[in-house]
């Protein structure tokens, strides 16, 4: 009988240390595995140029900016806006995919938006020309919205540039980087600009004294 | 049988049997244990063969979808991990640029720039190359400025080549960023070539006052480099010879120094566009000089670290030799046993051996040693410049017309004779890549070619490589590379 209570004990004392040091082993194996990052927050590998947390915040304050524009957001008629990449300038010093930056302000701003603006695409206008076409040749039927006369023209459009501001300093490897996306909603008939955003990004860091 | 082979065994024999079919499925069950069982036998001897990895099967895995021509310069990528994994990928971008496998390039260079760009503070690789007893070359490469500038350029002209101006702009801008570490002011920002491609970036992308400043800060740097034509339209770079040779120097070649690259004779080309009645030829400009860009950069801030264990190695090398010469004479005169002197100062010359004062020299060998350029308007340049004013046609359609026809266009046939002086050479040099994706077309030629060098980069050291297996952070490190390699 007590030979049996030793041996539970034995058991039990084992269990909770494979139990307790399976976190552990757990935690020194995760160095192989991929893990996954909130993408609103500070990345692993940093440097000074736009990172992923940047765009979240960006989008949002240029939401809030464009949603408290009336000339906008609140018109009687939704205004049609274009709002992709073409005319977005990189005048910057960092290689970036600029759809990357209008793909998310795209989105969160259609969500904003809630039907109080219309966003044109003209990024895929030859997939619209070709169903347009075959609906016209009677090769498919109207589809459930009818025909129109033609494709929707846009009242505006998002342009801007993305510019930045190198600076070192060769004593210490301190590098900074100011980085500056402005967006510019162009009235497509008068030319005019109804809106401007600024969105800054001032970062700093060095290097481990041997890559300087 | 590797592992994936048997997987998709135990995979096939799974999706065959019908799952209501317990003894299939119990024979299924059976075949991956035995494939589980099989593959840990084969991996118990591959580790006996070749320590902790990567092994042929994985390393095949990896390679078989890999262009054949750069296949052994993945293999080293693969194999070296992170520790090289910038040097690899300048490497073997070139090659792929060279031989015509621009995505191959495109991706390599962005590894190399990403690596280049982020920081690696407290890193533990770094502290090792600044302890007395290791090896600088412990460090992860991440180049010095003129080789991290030199990756931006390349991936800078294939952004020119795909007609992505604003990020060949960005591209030449982070290189001539990278040339501001000089110590001495005369050299910050001389890469005069590095401004003057800023300028056609902003001058194919129709930003006319952005390409008038760089054009002019590049002609401030180097008078040679004059304002292309408002017209041109067709960019001609032809590099030469072979790029500076990184060695050691002082008593523990604890200095790093630059030579200039040898084995080639040619210092001009000459470009010859097109064919019959359309021929154009004329000489490139000289417009960069990799090891005066190399030479110039003044002081590392590891240099300092490196003098001081040269100084320390120094120091313990005299007191034992003081220990075992003076001090054996001086004990033995007191009355002393002398071995106690003799047994200091063997004790401190075995010391002295564990400082390794050593510099870093891996280096990029496929750089050129100069950059020609050169720029002329082309075919579609004529029609941008002065569109084509047809019968009856209306403005707007004419155009049209000329912005059809300026997307079209594309760059004529290209040679390039390579001399000395005046002297035509026998070198043909590389096929050049031509391209003309937008507005503004690319020619880029070497007159010697980086499929004569061998996949590995020079200046490695094999026992670090070997300790570094060793090293669990580290190996941690190369398996995650490998991941997304794979």
């Amino acid at each position: 009988m007590l030979r049996l209570n030793r041996t539970a004990c034995v058991a039990v004392i084992s269990a909770s240390l494979i139990i307790s040091a399976g976190p552990v082993l757990a935690r020194k194996d995760r160095s192989h595995q991929a893990v996954d990052l909130d993408p609103d927050a500070r990345g692993i590998v940093s440097g000074v140029g736009i990172e992923g947390q940047d765009l979240g915040r960006m989008a949002d304050q240029m939401v809030r900016d464009l949603m408290a524009n009336a000339e906008v957001s609140n018109r009687a008629t939704p205004p049609r806006i274009i709002l992709d990449s073409s005319d977005l300038r990189n005048q910057s010093s960092q290689r970036i995919d600029k759809d990357i930056i209008t793909d998310e302000l795209r989105g969160k701003l259609m969500n904003a938006a809630r039907g109080k603006m219309r966003f044109v695409s003209r990024e895929f206008i030859a997939a619209v020309e070709q169903e347009r076409a075959l609906k016209r040749g009677g090769v498919v039927d109207t589809g459930t919205t009818g025909l129109t006369r033609a494709t929707a023209g846009a009242d505006y459009k998002l342009v801007g540039k993305i510019t930045s501001l190198d600076s070192r300093n060769n004593d210490t490897g301190m590098q900074e980087r100011l980085t500056v996306i402005s967006l510019e909603m162009l009235d497509l008939e008068y030319g005019t600009l109804v809106w401007n955003g600024t969105y800054k990004i001032r970062r700093a860091g060095s290097d481990d004294v041997v890559y300087r | 049988m590797c592992l994936a082979s048997m997987a998709a065994t135990a995979t096939a024999a799974q999706e065959q049997a019908p799952v209501a079919d317990p003894a299939a499925a119990k024979a299924a069950a059976a075949a991956a244990k035995a494939a589980a069982k099989a593959r840990a036998t084969q991996l118990k001897a591959l580790r006996a063969q070749y320590g902790p990895g990567p092994y042929p099967d994985e390393m095949d895995a990896y390679l078989a979808n890999r262009q054949e021509k750069l296949r052994e310069y993945y293999r080293v990528l693969y194999y070296d991990g992170e520790h090289n994994a910038v040097l690899n990928f300048q490497r073997l971008g070139l090659l792929a640029m060279e031989l015509g496998y621009y995505s191959d390039a495109e991706k390599a260079f962005d590894g190399a720039l990403d690596r280049i760009e982020a920081f690696y503070g407290k890193d533990k690789q770094a502290q090792k190359a600044t302890s007395t007893t290791r090896l600088e070359v412990n460090k992860d490469f991440k180049g010095e400025p003129y080789e991290r500038a030199m990756a931006y350029y390349y991936r800078g002209l294939l952004f020119l080549r795909k007609g992505d101006y604003d990020n060949a702009r960005a591209s030449f801008k982070a290189a001539e960023y990278q040339d501001t570490v000089s110590a001495d002011e005369t050299y910050q920002s001389d890469f005069a070539l590095l401004t003057y491609l800023q300028g056609w970036a902003s001058h194919c992308a129709g930003d006319k006052s952005q390409a008038a400043d760089s054009f002019a800060d590049a002609a401030r740097i180097d008078p040679k480099l004059k304002t292309p034509g408002p017209a041109d339209n067709l960019l001609v770079l032809s590099e030469l010879g072979n790029g500076p040779v990184k060695a050691t120097d002082g008593q523990y070649q604890e200095k790093m120094v630059f030579r200039e690259g040898t084995g080639y004779a040619e210092n001009g080309a000459i470009v010859t566009l097109g064919s019959g009645k359309t021929t154009r030829a004329w000489p490139l400009t000289p417009a960069a000089n990799i090891y005066t860009q190399a030479s110039t950069r003044g002081g590392r801030a590891i240099d300092g670290i490196l003098n001081g264990k040269a100084q320390f190695k120094a120091g313990l090398e005299t007191t034992s030799a003081l220990a075992s010469t003076v001090g054996s004479s001086v004990v033995q005169q007191m009355g002393g046993n002398m071995l106690y002197a003799q047994g200091a100062g063997m004790l401190l010359n075995a010391f002295s051996k564990t400082v390794r004062p050593t510099a870093d020299v891996r280096m990029w060998d496929s750089l050129p040693a100069s950059i020609l350029v050169g720029t002329t308007r082309w075919g579609a340049g004529t029609a941008t410049a002065a569109p084509a004013k047809g019968k009856g046609k209306k403005p707007a359609v004419a155009k049209a017309v000329a912005t059809a026809a300026a997307a079209a266009w594309i760059v004529p046939p290209v040679s390039m004779i390579y001399r000395r002086d005046d002297k035509p050479l026998e070198l043909s040099g590389i096929k050049p890549m031509t391209a003309s994706a937008g507005k503004c077309g690319i020619v880029w030629s070497r007159s010697r070619s980086a499929t004569t060098l061998p996949p590995s980069a020079p200046g490695d050291n094999a026992k670090v490589a070997a300790q570094r297996k060793l090293d669990k952070a580290a190996w941690a490190k190369d398996e995650a590379f490998r991941a997304t390699l794979r």
